[in-house]
């Protein structure tokens, strides 16, 4: 059996009449509050439900169909027609709603900018969960963002140089004679709160753009060597003085369930005075 | 009754000037070593208040030197571990899987910094089977600290 629903809200903005004529075998109802046509091979029932002014207007009628007629659909521009358990992405005349997110492990390497020539890194890299909690403001494919993340920098040395502690502040030099190095880092951590606008081009491709103001309480530096006698040293600080508000600026392109940044951070690692000077470009992969 | 007042005005006071400085050290697992070795006619101990510190941004010092079989020491090592999970910083040199020195600075309380100082010597020399332990509080760096040392 054939079977067509079509149910219609009570948006019909172009109806302007107001009052019910009969004339013939027509019809006219004002702003029907839904409108049901069901439809066989045989037969055709028509059953509109409220009308303006009155929420209890019933109208039902069924039509018994000619073998040979043929059936025609057409729709109003004006009509909004919602189906249901279906997300409607597209359109700039969509409702404006809340978007929840949650998640997004990110891993992105870390170019140093303006960092001094011993500071020969073997590897720098960040990884991030990118919102803890976030909520997105929809406005048809527009959207602003914002949320709580969580993301840490490392730096690793190479072999010639490591970081060792110099007072309060992180210096760089050349490891102890006749050790074997073994790793020498810092790591730069903490909370994250991006602000974002977004741009939805389809459901698979999107583009973010905006600050990201990071709240770095978390500083370590460690140095790990075995010296010429034999001896295991390891010299952890956790207190290196790190800068500990710093604002980025953040793009993103998602396309397919991945996000791809690129992230720059004008402010230094490490306040003025307490450890060698050098701001980061970082750019990587969300999940 | 009057000696029974007197006698418990000396234990308040006691406990006062005693006991209340050492709050510190008690919330870290060296404390029962101090307790284990202070009476120990092997070990020599050192408790330091006051205006000899003030050079070196002391407010209290304590340290014991142990002569002891070296399990007993290596007890020593473990106890001063533990404790280190806590540190913010440390410098640290092992030998094989023993701890030979560890410098450890941990979180200030009121304002005050503490440390804890361990030196396995029989590492090194086995036949001294000696160890330091040290615990300080006051507002020196680790460099600072380190200078007292030398």
């Amino acid at each position: 059996m054939k079977r067509v629903i079509f149910i219609l809200l009570c948006h019909l903005m172009a109806l302007t009449a107001l009052a019910v004529d009969k004339d013939g075998d027509s019809i006219v109802i004002c702003k029907p509050e839904r409108v049901v046509i069901s439809s066989n091979d045989s037969l055709q029932r028509i059953d509109v439900k409220g009308r303006e002014g009155d929420s209890t207007y019933h109208y039902s009628k069924t039509v018994e169909l000619p073998s040979n007629s043929v059936s025609e659909e057409e729709s109003h521009k004006d009509w909004n027609i919602q189906i249901p358990f279906s997300k409607n992405r597209e359109g700039t005349s969509a409702k404006p709603y809340w978007r929840l997110e949650l998640g997004g492990f990110g891993f992105g390497w870390v170019v140093p900018l303006g960092k001094p020539s011993e500071m020969d890194l073997s590897s720098s890299f960040e990884a991030e969960i990118d919102k803890v909690l976030g909520v997105t403001y929809m406005k048809g494919k527009n959207g602003f963002s914002f949320g709580l993340g969580i993301r840490s920098k490392f730096f690793f040395m190479g072999s010639k140089h490591c970081f060792y502690r110099n007072g309060n502040r992180v210096d760089i030099g050349a490891y102890p004679a006749n050790c074997n190095p073994k790793h020498s880092s810092i790591t730069v951590g903490g909370l994250t709160f991006p602000l974002m606008y977004t741009r939805d081009f389809n459901k698979d491709f999107a583009f973010s753009i905006g600050p990201v103001l990071n709240w770095n309480f978390s500083g370590a530096m460690s140095s790990h060597f075995i010296n010429s006698d034999g001896m295991t040293e390891d010299l952890s600080y956790r207190h290196i003085h790190q800068n500990p508000f710093t604002i980025d600026f953040k793009a993103q392109l998602y396309y397919k369930g991945f996000n791809f940044y690129v992230n720059y951070s004008p402010f230094k690692v490490f306040k003025n005075g307490y450890g060698p000077k050098f701001s980061c470009l970082s750019f990587g992969i969300t999940i | 009754m009057k000696y029974g007042f007197i006698k418990l005005l000396m234990t308040v006071i006691v406990l006062f000037v005693f006991v209340a400085p050492m709050s510190a050290q008690r919330e870290f697992a060296i404390s029962s070593i101090f307790d284990k070795y202070m009476f120990n006619k092997n070990t020599i101990e050192v408790d330091v208040r006051g205006k000899k510190l003030a050079q070196y941004k002391l407010t209290y010092f304590h340290s014991i030197t142990v002569k002891d079989d070296n399990d007993d020491l290596f007890d020593i090592e473990e106890a001063v571990k533990r404790d280190s999970r806590q540190a913010v910083d440390s410098e640290t040199g092992m030998i094989g899987r023993h701890l030979y020195y560890g410098f450890y600075r941990f979180r200030p309380v009121k304002g005050v910094y503490r440390y804890i100082f361990f030196r396995n010597t029989s590492l090194r020399k086995p036949k001294s089977q000696e160890a330091v332990l040290i615990y300080m509080e006051g507002n020196a760096t680790i460099n600072e600290i380190k200078q007292m040392f030398k």
